[in-house]
């Protein structure tokens, strides 16, 4: 029974409104109906008055129950209550005077109206303060508990309770005390509320009735804070969690307590941010959109931090024209400007001083400028200093101790300067917390030269040719060798252009002070005197590498790495045999091939290749023949000739048959697959 | 054709969407602005400012950051391809005790394979062949073939828990830098112009430059529209700048043609297109007058900034010898630094070659080669200047490698696919803490064990540095607010410092 009335009670919140309405209409009404003398709205306001009495006591009625219902502190509720029905029995009143044709009864009837508005405002006020809370209305300036050093706050009252005010007391206080629980001291949590302590852990469940409550689905009836109630983060319920399983002690500091990892980062937050950019930002003034545009319209780039932070950034780097005047552009609001970059500008020490009103600079830039130690007299002007950037600048040794005072100071930048060792180590050890920015000088020391590169626009001549060496750096020296033999800088030593009689094989290295000597680069030259009239393709080449068919194997370009380039012929999984066919008969001692190797393209060297002549293109007689083995396991990308000495023969002809491995070997990614043979070109000697 | 049907022909190119805007404000907007006497139009479609662009730049969108900025600039050094994790950064010893083991199923756990090795019958598991050391003050592994990466590893924060959705090469690059698996999405250099603007009027505010590996050099290919500006506006997209006698395409005079003259055609063509845009209000032609007026500021300004003969020998003994050979990544991190000396806001770097699926020792120590000393160099350059302090420099490319071989394995050789669950970047500068390494994998290299970062952290961190909500800053189209992150990303609280 008592059960249906806490429910019919919780009607109360639906109807409670409806009277203080509607009275407040039946008073503008009344007000109205004098000022302009609406008699015919004397029955609209006596009915009015007749729906607020009967919402009135609807509400008294509902509001009774509901006050039945545990929680709520005995002497608000009683105020309330019988406010409440001191309110409905005279709004009642007022329904019967308005009604009265007794003249000395209506003249009661304003001074009724008042009393019921005095009333129905009382008990409105009460009512508020209970649902609410006493401070709602007038919301008590609060005082702020600032973490200055999380590890020394008081858990429990600097952590823990301000989070319980913020979601929690609303309901449990000492006016409204849902679940006969109140959390405001210490004291009244450990006591719990109705349904028990509210710490402990409960037996036969896993945490304490607090953290269960918390934890339920918001859906949930039991679930803490109700739904439609400003609900914990996840980081408040960490924090509670943290401080329950820790004994919920009352008196610890934080740093008694274990918090390590994710917990620290959590309590971390809490902490007040001491930072200089958060000193600055709470202390800077808003600067007008005029005197922005005025700087900008100056030439000069500002801009705000962000919308909400008016501190600014200007920079004025590789400006040529930095003055006096420039600079006072930025007077007015030089207090908010935290980062100045005067970089690679005229700046210079005569301008020094006019950045006395900058005092708020956590950023100050004057690379490359022209300023010297003349500055240093004026750095301490600068107390929030946090980054100085000198790069490249004349200062030196003096400057050191001139920076002492800029005890903020977290970066300073010194390269090349001519700040020595030793001031740098002074520098050091005046400020412990200052890092000097700049790269150990054995970082980079073995850096090794580029190759040079040999330069020539043939590969192959038939008398002389010339070639020349050339390295990128200036001021290296070039040494080579025309053998093949690894050159060291006891080789030959290039002056000038090199002319080449026969074919060599040149290899360079390029040498210089401080630097490792390079890698050698290495080029083939081939004489070649013996004039092709055709080369006559007996195997087909794959479509795709066709070059120019049978004159790409004698047009004398060489092939490069990348071969698509069309100077490579290439046959898939198939031997190339070709006839040379001379333009006279000449005689031959040597003959060399031209391939390529790429096993991560499926292509490898032939294996084997067998010449053979002839003076009528029909009758071939074989001369030799080079077996060239498979390759080794790798996946280099290369190119060479392969040379055949043969006994020296008179021919017209010379037959090639030249072997491809045609499968890939065992060790390559697609054993077995199609393999590729690729030739650019033969040569005979 | 008469004047009258040209006039016509003219209306129906007005965009749709200028046009109602045009027929909102109304001819009464128009005249209360030349009343004012203000610019209502000031801030023009797309985010130009066209008659606003001063001295100090051009503005963008955002009149003022979200939240106050650690960086200026972001220089992204893109290893396109998918470099290997596990030859690099992730040492797992494991693998090499397991090695030719099968990986096992509770590992893979249904992870969908490329096509390239799901017909394999076997994943033999397979460890890096290159040893690993410990440097800098924790101690952190890094593998021999980086050995200039190993020095600088205290200032770096190695991202080890990397993990994407996309398992190929152009999905994968394409959700890296617009946030979108499919094509057509604005690039993060083209937001950054969009939402900055530019702070040096006479270069664009998202650079692009290439360079080929030789770990792979006949390799994955890239396309232009990885620096595309989508919906964006034209004027925001990449501009590449190549190794050759014209960096950027179509900048120079034709022949025979003076400064004068140019300048003299420049000033007509401004006023005929100005005419143009007092009758139709097509915003677009206000861009094109300032395009026509970039790419003649770029005409000096670009061969100032590519001509590195005054850059000193230290600099090339930093960056390596190679920076001195146009189109290598060295040289193009050198360029990536005088660009950044210059204000330009998205410094975009792609290597190429890292796509090792087959003879990956060979082709990882040639690649690792060719990035590791201009990368470290780059970061200890930009540190010694001062510039590291509010540039964000980011190493990495858009997938990892499997921890078995894709193919034969072998004594010496092996390869590895496409593996999306997890790699390793790393980070250096404005506001990332220096020296970490975050995130961890399992035993096995294949699964994140510890805080994984999504493709889109990555993108919203980098907004977050960049003073940007990634959240608040969008642009409509087709009906629908789009952002970097589109409906995902978190700030990576955890790096920054």
């Amino acid at each position: 029974m008592i059960q249906l009335g806490i429910q019919i009670g919780h009607l109360h919140p639906l109807f409670v409104h409806l009277p203080i309405g509607i009275i407040m209409l039946a008073f503008v009404l009344e007000v109205y109906s004098r000022l302009r003398s609406k008699e015919s709205f004397h029955e609209v306001i006596e009915f009015t008055l007749l729906v607020a009495g009967v919402t009135a006591l609807l509400s008294l009625g509902t509001g009774w129950l509901l006050g039945e219902e545990s929680g709520y502190d005995a002497d608000s509720l009683f105020l309330h209550r019988w406010m409440a029905v001191a309110f409905t029995v005279t709004a009642i009143l007022l329904y019967l005077v308005k009604r009265s044709n007794i003249a000395w009864v209506r003249k009661t009837y304003i001074p009724t109206f008042l009393v019921v508005l005095a009333l129905i405002s009382l008990t409105g006020h009460f009512g508020g303060n209970m649902t609410h809370g006493e401070n709602y209305l007038f919301i008590e300036e609060k005082e702020e508990l600032i973490i200055t050093n999380i590890q020394e706050a008081q858990v429990y009252a600097q952590v823990i309770q301000p989070i319980l005010n913020d979601k929690c007391v609303s309901c449990h206080n000492a006016n409204k005390a849902k679940g006969g629980l109140l959390m405001s001291t210490p004291k009244e949590i450990l006591k719990g509320g109705d349904t028990g302590s509210l710490l402990d852990t409960i037996s036969g469940h896993e945490q304490s009735l607090f953290l269960e409550r918390v934890h339920l689905p918001l859906d949930n009836d039991d679930h803490m804070p109700p739904k439609g109630k400003a609900q914990l983060t996840n980081n408040e319920k960490a924090l509670l969690e943290w401080w329950i399983a820790n004994k919920n002690c009352f008196e610890c500091k934080v740093n008694e307590l274990p918090s390590e990892g994710e917990m620290m980062t959590i309590l971390t937050t809490l902490e007040q941010d001491t930072s200089a950019i958060a000193v600055l930002t709470k202390g800077a003034i808003e600067v007008p959109q005029e005197w922005l545009q005025n700087v900008r319209a100056a030439g000069i780039s500002v801009q705000t931090l962000s919308n909400e932070n008016h501190l600014l950034i200007v920079n004025m780097a590789s400006m040529n024209s930095v003055s006096e005047a420039s600079l006072e552009v930025l007077e007015e609001y030089a207090a908010n400007i935290v980062e100045l970059d005067l970089g690679f500008s005229n700046f210079n020490d005569d301008l020094m001083s006019e950045l006395k009103p900058f005092k708020n600079l956590l950023k100050l830039k004057l690379q490359h400028t022209n300023v010297t130690d003349a500055i240093g007299k004026h750095l301490g002007d600068f107390e929030w200093l946090e980054s100085l950037n000198l790069y490249g600048t004349a200062v030196t040794d003096n400057v050191v101790p001139a920076l002492k005072e800029n005890k903020r100071l977290k970066n300073i930048y010194l390269w090349k300067t001519d700040v020595s060792e030793d001031g740098l180590a002074q520098l050091q050890q005046n400020l412990p917390n200052v890092t000097i920015q700049q790269i150990g000088a054995d970082v980079f020391k073995a850096t090794v030269l580029d190759p040079p590169t040999i330069i020539s626009e043939r590969s192959f001549f038939s008398d002389s040719l010339t070639i020349a060496i050339e390295s990128l750096f200036d001021g290296s020296e070039i040494y080579y060798t025309l053998n093949g033999s690894e050159p060291t800088a006891s080789s030959l030593k290039y002056e000038g252009e090199i002319t080449l009689k026969t074919t060599a094989n040149v290899k360079a290295i390029a040498i210089k002070k401080e630097w490792k000597p390079s890698h050698s680069a290495e080029r083939t030259f081939i004489k070649n005197n013996i004039a092709y009239a055709n080369v006559d393709l007996l195997s087909v080449p794959n479509e795709k590498y066709k070059g120019q068919e049978g004159k790409t194997l004698m047009d004398q370009k060489r092939g490069s790495i990348n071969f698509v380039d069309g100077n490579w012929l290439g046959f898939e999984g198939k031997h190339l045999n070709a006839v040379v066919e001379l333009k006279e008969k000449n005689a031959i001692s040597k003959v060399s091939i031209g391939a390529l190797s790429a096993p991560a393209s499926w292509i490898f060297y032939p294996t084997s290749f067998v010449v053979s002549v002839s003076n009528n293109g029909t009758n071939f007689k074989e001369v030799g023949r080079k077996d060239l083995g498979n390759e080794e396991p790798n996946a280099e990308v290369k190119l060479t000739f392969f040379d055949l000495d043969i006994p020296t023969t008179d021919a017209k002809f010379v037959k090639l048959s030249i072997k491809s491995p045609l499968k890939n070997p065992d060790w390559h990614t697609d054993p077995g697959g199609k393999s590729w043979i690729f030739i650019d070109e033969v040569v005979l000697n | 054709m008469s004047e009258k049907k040209i006039v016509e022909e003219r209306s129906l190119i007005l965009n749709r969407r200028s046009f109602l805007g045009k027929a909102a404000m109304g001819v009464g907007g128009i005249g209360l602005a030349s009343l004012l006497g203000t610019n209502l139009f000031r801030k023009g479609e797309n985010g130009l400012y066209t008659a606003d662009s001063g001295p100090t730049g051009v503005k963008g969108v955002l009149d003022s950051l979200h939240h106050p900025s650690k960086i200026k600039r972001v220089i992204y050094l893109f290893q396109s391809g998918g470099p290997s994790q596990l030859e690099l950064f992730d040492y797992k010893p494991l693998l090499n005790k397991r090695r030719g083991e099968d990986l096992p199923e509770s590992i893979r756990n249904g992870q969908r394979l490329t096509g390239m090795t799901s017909g394999q019958d076997r994943f033999p598991l397979v460890g890096s062949n290159f040893g690993f050391q410990q440097y800098g003050k924790n101690g952190t592994h890094i593998s021999d073939l980086l050995p200039y990466t190993a020095k600088i590893v205290d200032d770096i924060c190695i991202v080890k828990s990397m993990y994407t959705e996309a398992i190929n090469h152009d999905p994968a690059v394409t959700f890296f830098q617009t946030g979108s698996q499919q094509p057509g999405r604005p690039s993060i250099g083209s937001w950054l112009s969009y939402g900055l603007g530019s702070e040096n009027e006479n270069l664009p505010a998202f650079t692009v430059l290439l360079s080929r590996g030789s770990g792979r050099p006949n390799g994955q290919p890239l396309y232009t529209r990885l620096w595309g500006n989508g919906f964006l506006h034209s004027l925001h997209q990449g501009v590449q700048f190549r190794a050759a006698k014209d960096p950027v395409l179509y900048l120079n005079d034709p022949k025979g043609t003076t400064a004068d003259v140019k300048r003299s055609m420049l000033d007509k063509l401004a006023e005929l297109n100005d005419q143009h845009y007092q009758e139709s209000n097509d915003p677009e032609i206000q861009s094109r007058i300032s395009q026509y007026e970039m790419a003649y500021r770029m005409q000096t300004s670009v061969p100032e900034v590519m001509n590195t003969e005054g850059e000193p020998d230290y600099i090339y003994k930093m960056y390596g010898s190679d920076a001195k050979i146009p189109g290598t990544f060295a040289a193009n991190c050198l360029l990536a630094r005088r660009l950044a000396e210059k204000d330009v806001r998205f410094i975009q770097l792609y290597h190429m070659g890292w796509d090792q699926h087959d003879n990956l020792p060979g082709a990882i120590e040639k690649q690792a080669k060719d990035v590791d000393q201009a990368s470290a160099a780059l970061v200890a350059d930009l540190k010694q200047r001062g510039m590291l302090e509010d540039t964000l420099v980011v190493w990495g490319g858009e997938f990892g490698r499997t921890n078995y071989s894709q193919g034969l394995l072998t004594d010496t050789n092996y390869g590895r696919d496409h593996h999306p669950r997890c790699f390793t970047m790393w980070m250096a500068g404005g506001g990332i803490k220096p020296g970490i390494v975050y995130g961890e994998t399992d035993d096995f290299g294949y699964n994140i064990t510890k805080n994984p970062v999504h493709v889109h952290d990555f993108q919203a961190t980098m907004l977050h540095q960049l003073g940007i909500d990634h959240e608040k800053f969008t642009y409509k189209y087709q009906g629908r607010r789009f952002r970097l992150t589109d409906v995902e990303g978190h700030v990576v609280k955890d790096i920054l410092s």
